[in-house]
């Protein structure tokens, strides 16, 4: 099944609106002439709602395009930073870093085991020269 | 005779040993990483952001605008040796690229590195002259002038980045909401943190561009099974007397449009160099060349983009509201190093701003210098295969991150912004707007409570404030345009609803 793009756009700007606008209701509004820390969120999201409403009702005058996603590789760099972020924080930045290295470079179409434990190497060598030459404050064992 | 006395003035503060030194750093590194596919000058600029952290303000500054200009220097070698487009250099890709073919390489980045000077000399005598007076204007401005030119700029913005009002300013107004995020200033409500304590500040500025703009970027590459090839070719830098003729006029032409548009709220770099070349296809001795590698069609777009550049600074210095995207991530990079850039920052810090205006021509004279000369070398990191770059550019945005604020948890922000970012990507929705959204959202919150205060919670006082007014009449006229060119394109399409058949020939 294809999805066109441009429905999928207003409905992920109203999608936006909505998850804003909920948690704004329940702030404090006040009156416009003294407005509180929910009334301007409002408006926002009011303003973001009508934008997307119209750019949904704008497919029906345009051609349909096809919306194409491709989630292996976002899911793996993504996967590979909090991975980088949970190592770091429970055994140390230098195994993050070489996970992390290995992870992500599983996402080029032309991985090589050996290539991509050489960068993460290097990088952690960087790293290491970072604190120890720089100064700069990296947990990294 | 004021220029002069303060563009000395302004030498004489850029031109110590640590600032030169600054500005080499500067134009070198984001020389450097500009040339990186997947990395434009918004990714550059805030990968490298937490560098200046520990840097004096002054030197902050300039090296700050020193990585600006030579990203975008950057971005146009890997335009003209790779036809890698970056959203600054979509331009250089066709003329440049078009040079390189026929093997004259080093002449068209020779036109680049020399235009971008004259463009940049140009920019920055407006810019002495123009920053002054243009902050007593603002003075002018109250709280309900300022949301009017926020909003301006926003629906500018939209227009000129992404051709469709409404994609932008959604995206604009998504970057509003994500500036609410955290600690309401004025009644100290937490707002949209659903209890994360580490969101009570805010969202940090540099996860959620390097997210948008580097995560996303990189990404989008690897989806392509980017196979570039290296660029091997000779490179002979130096033209003949004919061909350097030939540069002056065109270059000259491209700092006039690139000054002016620099100044438009949503203006910059990109339409300058679009309209630059649009002006050479026009009026040039050579126009039946351009497009198909003639040195006009590089001249004029790096002069206009080099000027731009240095023009668009002027609003966000003289009034405090950026007008594009990298103006809002300079701004934020101000006020991180303790400078609120607006009407009075040429009064209260006169050093910092005449001594950034000097280091400005100071950073075009590097890069002629020093960039140019020694380009054929940075070309070599595009033997580096993608897949072993790639990682390292993770790597290094890790480090950005973290080291603002020594905290991991800024690391699964740009995660998420990464993922967001790359939707966005690919439902074609720009994410620049929601960089400048999400930088002027909190100034123009504070303004709307400030002018309804004022106002006493009528909405009329936006139409009935003349400058405001003006701005307000700006807004619709440009939404009428765009509402009937969609009305005559589509009545078009069902008028029409056979395709004409080709003819041949």
């Amino acid at each position: 099944m294809t999805i066109n793009q441009n429905l999928a756009k207003g409905i992920c700007l109203i999608a936006i609106a909505l998850f804003f606008g909920i948690q704004a209701r329940s702030y404090p509004f006040g009156s416009f002439s003294h407005a509180g820390s929910g009334a301007f969120p409002l408006i926002v999201c009011g303003l973001l709602l009508v934008i997307g409403s119209a750019i949904v009702v704008r497919t029906w005058f345009t051609d349909a395009r096809p919306f194409t996603f491709n989630w292996r590789n976002i899911a793996l760099v993504s996967a590979s930073l909090v991975a980088f972020a949970v190592l770091s924080e429970y055994v140390n930045m230098l195994v993050g870093l070489v996970v992390m290295v290995m992870m992500a470079s599983y996402a080029a179409d032309d991985f090589s085991f050996s290539r991509a434990l050489k960068v993460a190497l290097f990088l952690a060598a960087i790293a290491l020269a970072m604190r120890l030459g720089l100064g700069f404050q990296l947990p990294l064992y | 005779m004021d220029v002069i006395n303060n563009l000395s003035f302004g030498f004489s503060h850029a031109l110590t040993i640590q600032n030169l030194l600054f500005c080499a750093a500067g134009c070198t590194i984001g020389t450097l990483v500009g040339l990186l596919p997947g990395l434009g000058p918004l990714a550059t600029i805030s990968l490298l952001l937490p560098l200046t952290y520990s840097l004096p303000t002054g030197g902050a500054l300039i090296m700050l605008a020193g990585i600006y200009y030579g990203a975008q220097y950057g971005d146009n070698v890997s335009a003209i040796t790779m036809k890698i487009p970056h959203a600054a250099s979509i331009v250089a890709c066709i003329d440049g690229y078009a040079m390189t073919l026929k093997g004259k390489t080093g002449l068209a980045l020779f036109t680049a590195g020399f235009s971008s000077f004259i463009g940049g000399t140009v920019a920055i005598l407006v810019l002495a002259w123009l920053a002054p007076v243009l902050s007593e204007v603002a003075l002018l401005f109250g709280p309900t002038d300022y949301c009017s030119l926020v909003l301006l700029g926003f629906v500018c913005v939209s227009f000129v980045t992404t051709g469709s009002v409404l994609d932008g300013l959604g995206m604009c107004f998504v970057g509003v909401l994500l500036g609410q995020i955290g600690t309401d200033v004025t009644s100290g409500t937490q707002r949209f943190t659903m209890g994360i304590t580490s969101l009570f500040d805010g969202i940090g500025l540099v996860s959620l561009s390097l997210g948008c703009f580097g995560i996303a970027e990189i990404t989008k590459n690897l989806d392509n099974k980017d196979k570039r090839t290296p660029f091997n070719g000779e490179i002979k830098l130096i033209p003949t007397w004919a061909e350097f003729k030939r540069i002056i006029p065109s270059a000259l032409r491209g700092s006039v449009v690139g000054s002016v548009l620099g100044l438009m709220p949503g203006g910059g770099p990109v339409i300058a160099q679009f309209a630059a070349y649009a002006v050479d296809k026009k009026v040039s001795k050579y126009r039946h060349e351009i497009g198909e590698g003639a040195i006009e069609g590089v001249a004029g777009q790096a002069a206009a983009d080099e000027a731009a550049a240095r023009t668009s600074f002027i609003p966000l210095m003289s009034m405090g509201i950026p007008e594009n995207a990298v103006m809002a991530l300079m701004m934020a990079a101000f006020v991180i190093n303790g400078i609120q850039p607006g009407p009075d920052m040429i009064k209260t810090h006169p050093d910092l701003f005449w001594g950034l205006v000097a280091s400005m021509w100071i950073g075009n004279v590097f890069l002629l210098v020093l960039n140019v000369p020694l380009v054929r070398y940075w070309l070599s990191v595009f033997k580096i295969p993608y897949s072993a770059l790639f990682p390292s550019i993770l790597f290094f945005c890790c480090i950005g991150t973290y080291s603002v604020n020594n905290s991991l948890n800024e690391i699964y922000v740009t995660a998420i912004f990464g993922v967001l970012g790359y939707i966005f990507l690919r439902l074609k929705l720009d994410p620049a707007p929601l960089m400048l959204g999400f930088i002027l959202g909190p100034m123009l919150e504070e303004n709307f409570r400030r002018s309804m205060l004022l106002s006493r919670g009528s909405f009329s006082t936006f139409v009935v404030h003349p400058i405001s007014g003006v701005l307000i009449g700006f807004i619709c006229v440009l939404f009428l345009w765009q509402l009937l060119s969609f009305v005559v394109s589509a009545r078009r399409r069902t008028m029409v609803p056979i395709p004409v058949p080709e003819s041949g020939g």
